[in-house]
């Protein structure tokens, strides 16, 4: 069985293009050694990360399963304008921290970690990616403990990042870096598990047969609109209010640890899917 | 012709700048040996890169991988001989 041990929950909207929320004290506060070279999204990683394992001992050997949808974008706008805008070759520090292994990099440095580090980057599926890879790995055995997170960084202006994002020009956008420390065996604290359908039906009839008075509910983001709405109607008592009406591309981490990390009773449930690749439900434990 | 010691104050900002070292440019010897563990500035091959590409944008000169121009990220002093040095960009 999986065990959610501990998690944090970093969200930060930004607002009409104010200076973004400087992170160097609480880092400093954090981390075991102040760090060169790290961008925004190094910062956000190292935040989440360390407020997730802060007062553990985490094993060596724990890995890291970092997602994100947009990744260092700050340092790739920076980065491309160099190559391209200013026909200059990058700086080496900007090159490097373009990929987002970079991130997974500074976090096992703080925490003193050596185990295997990964960076998946999937648009409006970070979180399930991630979640999709340690939880194999965890019931295979090859980590008994993972820290698993999801980082989003803002890069202003704040209406070209929409547009980059094909968004309205009135949402509100966030920053955010969402963690959960997961670990094999049994114990007190909230299961995760992972369940997978075939068809839509199979997965209406099992969640309401599972479903409790207190449960929660919320269907990721890049779900089509109707089959997200049908769901949330069935289940509408416990369908789960977004967080802080703030957009950004990992949304699901952050209601996922937001509900790990608080001590609201009850299940969450996190479908996700197509009809034609099937369905996926994320279950974090009363 | 550029003035040595403004020059050596301005390498010695952009050393802190471009490697993002906590320090006060008085605070870095002229002859103080910058890349390697032997140094008081611990830079490494990566903050050598970073220097090499900022002097080119500044100062329009090239170090590039042959042990002549290599030596010049030495010490502030190479740097600034380097530069003030006639050979071509």
């Amino acid at each position: 069985m999986i065990k959610i041990v501990s998690a944090s929950h970093y969200l930060q909207p930004v607002n009409d293009d104010a200076a973004l929320t400087s992170l160097e004290s609480a880092l400093k506060d954090l981390c075991r050694e102040p760090f060169r070279r790290i961008d925004r999204f190094i910062q956000l990683a190292l935040l989440g990360s360390a407020s997730c394992a802060a007062g553990r001992k985490l094993r060596p050997n724990c890995g890291i399963y970092l997602g994100s949808g947009l990744g260092p974008i700050g340092n790739n706008i920076v980065t491309q304008e160099q190559l391209i805008r200013d026909a200059e070759i990058p700086k080496p520090f900007n090159f490097i921290n373009t990929l987002g292994s970079s991130a997974g990099f500074y976090v096992a440095r703080n925490l003193g970690l050596q185990g295997q580090n990964f960076f998946i980057s999937r648009r409006g599926a970070s979180l399930q990616a991630v979640l999709s890879a340690v939880m194999a790995d965890m019931l295979l055995g090859f980590v008994t403990q993972a820290l698993v997170g999801a980082v989003e960084e803002v890069a202003l202006p704040l209406g070209t990042h929409r547009l980059r994002q094909h968004l309205p020009q009135d949402i509100l956008l966030a920053e955010g870096s969402h963690w959960l420390l997961l670990q094999s065996g049994a114990g007190d604290s909230r299961s995760l598990d992972l369940q997978r359908f075939a068809e839509f039906t199979a997965l209406e009839d099992f969640l309401g047969s599972a479903w409790q008075a207190g449960d929660r509910l919320c269907c990721a983001t890049s779900m089509d609109n109707r089959v997200a709405d049908t769901l949330r109607q069935g289940f509408a008592a416990g369908a789960l209010p977004d967080a802080d009406g703030a957009f950004h591309d990992s949304l699901e981490a952050a209601w996922l640890a937001a509900f790990a990390a608080g001590s609201e009773p009850g299940n969450l449930f996190l479908v996700d899917g197509h009809r034609q690749r099937g369905w996926s439900l994320f279950h974090l434990g009363a | 012709m550029m003035d040595r010691e403004q020059l050596k104050l301005e390498l010695k900002q952009m050393i802190i700048k471009e490697c993002e070292k906590d320090l006060r440019p008085e605070q870095i010897p002229d002859d103080a040996i910058l890349i390697g563990s032997q140094g008081s500035l611990a830079l490494d091959s990566l903050d050598a890169l970073q220097i090499a590409l900022a002097v080119k944008q500044h100062y329009g000169k090239r170090i590039d991988g042959s042990n002549q121009t290599r030596a010049a990220l030495t010490s502030v002093n190479s740097l600034a001989d380097f530069i003030l040095s006639d050979a071509a960009p």
